[in-house]
């Protein structure tokens, strides 16, 4: 796709309808500072983003950037449009109202022209250069299909934690814990050959008219429980009292408790000092992002102090093992919370029963009353999802009497009571069997598809990992052929992209700076030599683009100096021959050079005038030459008019003798490389005698006087008039427009008038001619 | 997603399924997901829970 036009009328600077026109070619934009270039790159971004523009939004601009985009002296019934027709046809408009609100037609043109791809600023050269890694990843992953990858793996990290949560995995092995510690208290020591050997025992006590107990034990235990509910049911009442006291006091409340404080005491060790520290990372996390700018070494949130990069990691790892054992020691005081719980609701069950009544409220536990009343009161759901430190309090003060009231009391209890309680706790943790090979089956399945996930989003990060290894190989090659042609011969190369070691999500730029490595262009790399490769990297992912989009480039080789600058022309011919490219630049000796070095074939050339003010908006210079910027001076200062002027003609001349080879000594210094256009408009006028012709009407070729007697003219008024200050004296606005029109009359001279091809645009032919199109002109080099 | 990114999907599940066994339905599920709705956004919470559920709907399955 390709622009063929950018049309606007009262926005930014814009006032009466002004259309910059590449047609189907790409096009060289000069203008001074200020005279409107950037208003058309922003009309552009204006459009595709449906009425942003990124460098404009601020405070002061407006919720619609109604601030920044309308002509500061718009009347209120101005048409403020902008309008981007394509080659295509299809044709794209933007009618901003006074209150900045947009109406747009035909926005779909746009809709997938992402401005980050392909519009280029001059504040945003370096960008991507001093981005972090992280960033650097970022922008890359629209390439080829990372984005959706990326989405993969987040959710499915994501998705892990929903498994767990709608498995209610916690809780299934919260209860598992409980029915193992109740079978551990059954069968301590015991294995399953034991404990079938105990339960066929228990059968065979209580069972005595079957002769073989079954050697299936949850026949067995189907058979014992209501044989066992049935003899506890017939215990008169004081069994019955000692069979719930020995079933509180077999609870080992005691024991739980004292587990649970010393879970406690070791999860506290961690608590405050963590907390503490948490709160000092906090604070030295907050200058983290900002010492990252430019810094190789790195702020460490672990200690608050400045490290390496590889001190960085091991510091990270050793906080994340310490955070392990934390959370450790706290899910060892959630097991052991639980268990307290537990064995108080078996403790509050046995205790609470009608038939305790008596037992409870007998003289003979006034003494631990208030202790009793508080583990009767506790609710142990509640107590297994948390505890209050008042609550644990309140708990150690009252466990140990009523534990030893217990223990006093089942010693009178008959033996066949410890019997009848000890076979029902054995019977009854084993009829829990199959719940509990139930719930290892459940818990396993669930393990293994969170571990499967695990996989799939390991094997996602490495696809992504091979990918992202293949575009960057990829642009690395553009940016390194790209930097070659930008520093031929040069100490700096082997720029290249690469993914940063152990770091996910991460990407950054190495080179090789005087043969040797260096890990970022930051270490080494000068401002200039930044942008370049700024430039390098952006132009190198537009062209790995799957998108036919055009190049916009705002005035992106500022720091470029004039060699550098010079290469921009080559590589924008060698890899974007293909490419429309927007060029905007406030170089005009850049502007003058690209004028004279790409081929007018593919491109266009275009100069604004000084923007007079918001009434006059922008203006095209009226000349070709760019005279237009010197007469804007003419009014308020003739002088800087007639010095304008004359740089205008320097920087043409320069190129001007260069591709006519013109000859010229030597001179010492850096003068050499900065003759001015009187030296040179000499050398032209006395070298055009003989090298410079036109065909007459009988097709023989002959001097051609017009441009050697314009030459002479613009010779004699330049050393008075040009350089005022020279000369002592003030030049006048006649002057200084005379010097203009003369100069400017000069250069449109040197044009053939059938076929308006300038005379330093022709074409070299075998017989070392410089030749116009249509072979009225020529010189002879 | 594209044609040519589908591919992947199917490779690295299989890579997966080699370290770790489900259910050939509960890779089905994820390899689904993985090829749309997963690719295509960051799912919400009611996305997930319900992409959950079939996992574990899956896993029953494929006991049974």
């Amino acid at each position: 796709m390709t622009i063929a036009e950018i049309a606007l009328s009262f926005f930014r600077g814009a006032s009466d309808r002004i259309a910059l026109t590449p047609g189907n070619k790409s096009i060289a934009v000069y203008g001074p500072n200020g005279a409107g270039k950037t208003s058309f790159v922003d009309g552009v971004e204006y459009l595709a983003t449906g009425g942003k523009i990124a460098h404009l939004a601020h405070e002061y601009s407006g919720r619609r950037l109604e601030n920044a985009v309308i002509n500061t002296h718009a009347a209120g019934d101005a048409a403020r449009t902008v309008e981007v027709s394509l080659n295509s046809g299809a044709r794209v408009t933007a009618t901003i109202a006074a209150n900045g609100a947009p109406t747009f037609e035909g926005q779909n043109a746009l809709a997938d022209w992402d401005c980050g791809r392909f519009i280029l600023r001059q504040d945003e050269v370096a960008a991507f250069i001093q981005a972090q890694k992280g960033e650097k990843y970022s922008a890359l992953l629209p390439l080829i299909g990372l984005g959706p990858m990326e989405n993969v793996a987040t959710n499915i990290r994501a998705l892990a934690r929903k498994v767990s949560d709608e498995a209610s995995l916690e809780r299934k092995k919260g209860r598992l814990q409980q029915l193992q510690d109740q079978w551990t208290e059954a069968f301590p020591g015991m294995n399953n050959t034991a404990v079938g050997a105990a339960i066929k025992a228990i059968h065979a006590k209580y069972l005595l008219d079957v002769e073989t107990p079954p050697d299936n034990l949850h026949q067995a235990v189907d058979e014992l429980l209501p044989i066992l509910e049935a003899r506890i049911a017939g215990l008169n009442a004081e069994h019955t009292v000692f069979m719930n006291l020995k079933t509180a006091h077999d609870a080992v409340l005691k024991e739980r408790f004292d587990g649970l404080t010393v879970a406690s005491a070791k999860a506290a060790g961690f608590a405050e000092p963590l907390l503490n520290e948490r709160l000092g990372i906090l604070k030295s996390a907050e200058g983290f992002g900002a010492s990252l700018e430019g810094e190789d070494d790195i702020l460490c949130p672990a200690c608050g102090k400045n490290v390496s990069p590889n001190e960085f990691r091991d510091h990270v790892k050793a906080e994340t093992q310490r955070l392990e054992e934390a959370l450790k020691a706290y899910g060892d005081r959630k097991q052991a919370l639980a268990r307290l719980a537990t064995a108080m609701a078996a403790v509050t069950g046995a205790l609470n029963r009608n038939e305790m009544t008596a037992w409870r409220d007998h003289a003979d536990q006034n003494d631990i009353r208030e202790h009793l009343d508080a583990i009767l009161s506790v609710d142990s759901d509640d107590l297994r999802l948390s505890a209050s430190q008042h609550q644990i309090e309140v708990l150690g003060q009252a466990i140990p009497p009523v534990v030893e009231r217990l223990a006093q009391c089942v010693q009178h209890a008959q033996p066949s009571v410890h019997e009848l309680v000890n076979d029902q706790k054995m019977v009854l943790a084993a009829s829990s069997h199959p719940v509990m090979k139930e719930l290892r089956n459940v818990i396993g399945s669930i393990g293994e598809l969170l571990a499967f996930l695990a996989q799939a989003e390991e094997q996602t990060r490495i696809e992504i990992k091979d990918s992202t290894e293949q575009v960057i190989a990829n642009i690395s090659g553009d940016m390194q052929r790209m930097w070659e042609i930008l520093h031929p011969r040069e100490p700096i190369d082997e720029v290249r992209l690469y993914q940063a070691e152990g770091v996910d999500k991460a990407i950054d730029i190495a080179l090789r700076f005087h043969g040797k490595d260096q890990q970022s262009p930051r270490l080494t790399l000068s401002e200039g030599h930044r942008n370049s490769l700024g430039l390098c990297v952006f132009l190198a992912l537009a062209k790995r683009s799957d998108q036919d989009l055009p190049l916009i480039l705002d005035d992106v080789v500022t720091s470029f100096d004039l060699e550098h600058r010079a290469n921009v022309a080559d590589l924008l011919m060698q890899e974007f021959a293909d490419t429309q490219v927007l060029l905007f630049t406030h170089d005009l000796a850049w502007y003058i050079e690209l004028k004279n070095r790409l081929p007018g074939t593919d491109w266009s050339f275009k100069a604004l005038a000084s923007w007079a003010g918001p009434e006059t908006g922008i203006r095209w210079d009226r000349t070709p030459q760019g005279f237009d910027e010197a007469r804007a001076h003419l009014d308020s200062n003739p002088g800087t008019a007639a010095a304008c002027a004359r740089g205008i003609l320097d920087t043409h001349m320069a190129v001007i003798a260069q591709c006519l080879e013109i000859p010229v000594p030597h001179i010492r210094g850096p003068q050499n490389d900065n003759r001015n256009a009187l030296d040179l408009i000499r050398r032209f006028a006395g070298r055009a005698n003989s090298k410079l012709k036109v065909r007459n009407d009988d097709g023989d070729y002959v001097k051609w006087d017009a441009p050697i007697e314009k030459a002479e003219a613009v010779r004699d008024i330049l050393v008075p008039w040009a350089n005022p200050g020279a000369h002592g004296r003030q030049v006048t606005r006649i002057e200084a427009e005379r010097l203009i029109d003369s100069s400017d009359d000069f250069l449109a001279s040197l044009k053939c008038s059938t076929c308006d091809t300038t005379v330093w645009h022709m074409e070299v032919n075998p017989r070392q001619h410089l030749r116009c199109d249509c072979g009225a002109v020529k010189w002879s080099l | 997603m594209a044609e040519e990114q589908t591919d992947w999907v199917g490779t690295r599940i299989g890579a997966a399924l080699e370290v770790v066994s489900v259910p050939e339905g509960t890779a089905d599920v994820l390899r689904t997901a993985m090829r749309g709705e997963m690719a295509s956004k960051r799912l919400t919470a009611g996305e997930l829970s319900q992409l959950a559920r079939n996992l574990l709907g899956s896993l029953n399955e494929g006991e049974e």
